[in-house]
């Protein structure tokens, strides 16, 4: 299993968990990065983090070390 | 049917069905809720606080037929789970838990049609309040170019509560909005989808937290209905929206475009502001001299004059930066902007204990730090939060520029840099800034490694579509900022205003025979005997490390509750009587005082280019503003924190004052 933070950029993947129970974790699912959703790496900013993805349509950004939580299918 | 937006006469005519209705508009971030609230609505009536990226829930109403409807806008929410300030209040509001406004019979939940999936998460949430729920449909418009489908009789289906097609820029659907509003005052109560109510009754089995087990569940319901309602017509293919985006948010590219963009914007609330501060300074010198010219001599104009129109005149001067800062912030909101700026800003941030939102709250603080703690409800995290109001207030706000301007053009050099074309005084100008940034940075960096020390914050930020950002909306933050701008010039700037006035002009000195109390050494000599000039010398041993004589102390006293009363202030005390900032000549004639100012009793000239620059690093550091404190004590709901920002900025500024004029003496500058 690998995480989304080592993914490239404009790589797709399915995610298949999200790790940690904390309010992160919950914010992660509550904006769509729930188990099976597709998923693109579509960019980092300037200085490596964050990094922007799309999923269910839409853009969002999260830091690395949030994006290290999103399990990947490989 | 007909759609009544103001007071009518048909209302009288059938006044016993006339009814009242609270409808709540909930959504998400970006959904159009504002142009919304705007088209069914106009202007708010009232608006709970103060403008910033996000306000409180903003309230206003409009009339149906004989109805009349009572409108919430409650600020930009993901998730019913609240995580920040924000939605917290879009909570308490839709629960009825806050004091003063009613628990609403109907909520209007946005919903933004290019977005279905994620928004459709805080419908799912909604239908569980009890409330008749009607989901408004927004950017259909653009869904549509873009090829998605939305069907919505289906939607309506599988949600159990009616499902409205808007354009609200072009008015499509707001008469049946309004129509279907009325008519939902006879439905009983929403109850949650079967399908959904099936889904989380199996959460508290999984091994999962609960609220999360029930977030997987909403989606996995919400997967469900798209599957069914949404279709495409066209092979979904890279929008130039996408295009843009991978300029913008491009290492490179993006960084340059963000440099250029935000340099224009700081030149044009200089540059672009100043054919109108001209114009209103013109305007408060004409009110003035006809204060002047219909009033007889004597206190009662003195107060008048020296005291409430140079008070206030020399503030609202500040209005055509605020509205300008005001009117780019909005226009980069509307058009997605803001959202890029704090994703190519968040590194940066983190290093020194910030986030990427602390960037827009700290932007704005340089017109204004009351609108940039303002701004600062969007982080949802309380210490990221808090640290960004303690360091925002050191951003230089524009109330601070007439200080430097004034003291570079007095007391800087006018001379080149090297062989370049860049002038010293510039120089000093930006460094001021520069200082400003630095020191805060620097607080930051402390703060968050000691007393904010704590585990890694989430920032999880929404990338919105770009889209051409509606004129109403930005016409709207406009003049929230400037009313609101001016509100507070009305008030507390006002009273501060009488209040130094007073302390300047009291007790009067007893005059002797033959002495001209209009001359400058008589007003000069009544000041120093004043409570004003008496305070002014007693900490004149504290100032003096700093350079200053008592008459700088005095005026820096004098300045604690508002620092753009500075200039009125040193006016006064440098015998001059009011100088008003905007004018090319008053200013011209401070200068000329300030340069001719000794010691008392000694030839020694008060202001070298040491002192000028103490004084600026002091207007720079210094919390010499009333308003702020009370809004950092309202929005952190404490007393401590006002306090801890107040004592912590003023005593920088005496130490970083104290090691500028003692360098600078000692270099022999």
């Amino acid at each position: 299993m690998r995480s989304l933070a080592t993914l490239n950029i404009g790589s797709t993947t399915h995610v298949v968990d999200i790790s940690g129970e904390d309010n992160t974790s919950l914010r992660l699912l509550e904006m769509g990065l729930t188990p099976g959703v597709e998923v693109t790496v579509v960019s980092t900013a300037p200085l490596g983090d964050p990094v922007e993805l799309e999923l269910r349509g839409y853009r969002l950004s999260i830091r690395r070390n949030e994006a290290a939580r999103v399990v990947v299918a490989n | 049917m007909s759609f009544i937006k103001t007071q009518d006469t048909t209302e009288q005519l059938v006044a016993d069905t006339d009814m009242k209705l609270t409808v709540a508009l909930l959504g998400n971030p970006n959904t159009g809720k504002s142009t919304l609230f705007s088209a069914l609505a106009g202007i708010p009536t009232r608006i709970a606080n103060y403008p910033g990226v996000t306000v409180e829930e903003k309230l206003g109403q409009f009339h149906h037929r004989a109805h009349t409807i009572k409108l919430i806008d409650l600020p930009g929410a993901y998730s019913l789970n609240a995580k920040s300030p924000d939605e917290q209040v879009a909570v308490d509001v839709l629960h009825g838990n806050l004091t003063g406004i009613e628990q609403p019979d109907c909520i209007v939940v946005v919903v933004d049609a290019t977005n279905l999936s994620r928004n459709l998460y805080l419908v799912s949430q909604a239908l569980a309040i009890g409330k008749p729920v009607l989901v408004a449909l927004t950017l259909c418009d653009v869904a549509e170019s873009k090829g998605i489908h939305i069907n919505r009789e289906k939607l309506s289906e599988f949600l159990g509560c009616p499902v409205l097609r808007l354009v609200a820029p072009r008015r499509e659907g707001i008469d049946h909005l309004a129509e279907t509003l009325i008519e939902s005052s006879d439905w009983s109560g929403q109850t949650i989808p079967e399908s959904l109510t099936s889904r989380l009754a199996t959460c508290s089995d999984s091994d999962r937290p609960v609220a999360s087990a029930e977030a997987i569940a909403r989606y996995g319901w919400i997967d469900e209905i798209t599957k069914d309602v949404l279709s495409y017509s066209v092979q979904q293919s890279r929008s130039l929206g996408d295009h843009i985006d991978s300029v913008l948010t491009h290492r490179v590219f993006g960084t340059v475009v963000f440099a250029l963009t935000m340099l224009s914007i700081f030149s044009s609330i200089f540059w672009l502001a100043s054919p109108l501060m001209d114009l209103i300074s013109g305007g408060v010198e004409f009110a003035a001299g006809l204060a002047e010219s219909i009033m007889p001599d004597g206190i009662l104009q003195s107060l008048v004059i020296d005291g409430i129109i140079a008070g206030v005149g020399g503030v609202i001067i500040f209005l055509p930066q605020i509205a300008i800062l005001f009117l780019f912030v909005a226009v980069l909101e509307g058009c997605g902007y803001l959202a890029r700026a704090a994703f190519l800003m968040d590194r940066l941030l983190v290093g020194v204990g910030l986030s990427g939102k602390s960037f827009i709250p700290l932007l704005s603080s340089f017109a204004c730090a009351i609108p940039g703690i303002m701004a600062a409800r969007t982080i949802e995290n309380r210490r990221d939060r808090l640290l960004t109001i303690l360091v925002a207030p050191l951003m230089s706000c524009s109330a601070r520029l007439p200080v430097y301007l004034l003291l570079c053009s007095a007391f800087v050099p006018n001379v080149a840099v090297g062989n370049s074309w860049i002038r010293l005084p510039a120089v000093v100008l930006a460094s001021m800034y520069l200082v400003g940034i630095l020191v805060a940075a620097m607080v930051a960096f402390i703060l968050s490694r000691t007393i904010f020390r704590g585990p890694p914050q989430p920032f999880v930020l929404e990338l919105p579509s770009w889209r051409w950002p509606q004129v109403a909306v930005v016409v709207e933050r406009v003049r929230e900022a400037a009313v609101s701008f001016l509100k507070n010039a009305g008030t507390l700037i006002l009273a501060v205003s009488i209040v130094v006035w007073a302390l300047g002009s009291f007790p009067r000195p007893v005059l002797e025979a033959g002495v001209n109390p209009e001359s400058a050494e008589q007003q000069g000599e009544a000041l120093r005997q004043s409570f004003l000039g008496q305070a002014g010398r007693l900490i004149e041993p504290v100032v003096k490390p700093l350079g200053w004589d008592w008459r700088i102390g005095c005026a820096a006293v004098a300045s604690f509750p508002a620092r753009e009363v500075v200039l009125g202030v040193l006016g006064v005390i440098y015998n001059l009587g009011d100088v008003d900032p905007g004018e090319e000549d008053g200013a011209g004639m401070l200068i000329r005082q300030l340069r001719a100012a000794t010691w008392d009793g000694t030839d020694r000239k008060v202001f070298t280019l040491p002192v000028a620059l103490s004084i600026m690093v002091f207007f720079a550091l210094c919390a010499q503003c009333a308003s702020t404190l009370v809004i950092i004590g309202k929005e952190t709901a404490s007393w401590f924190w006002p306090l801890v920002s107040f004592a912590y900025m003023t005593a920088l500024a005496w130490i970083g004052a104290f090691f500028v004029f003692q360098i600078g003496t000692a270099l022999g500058w």
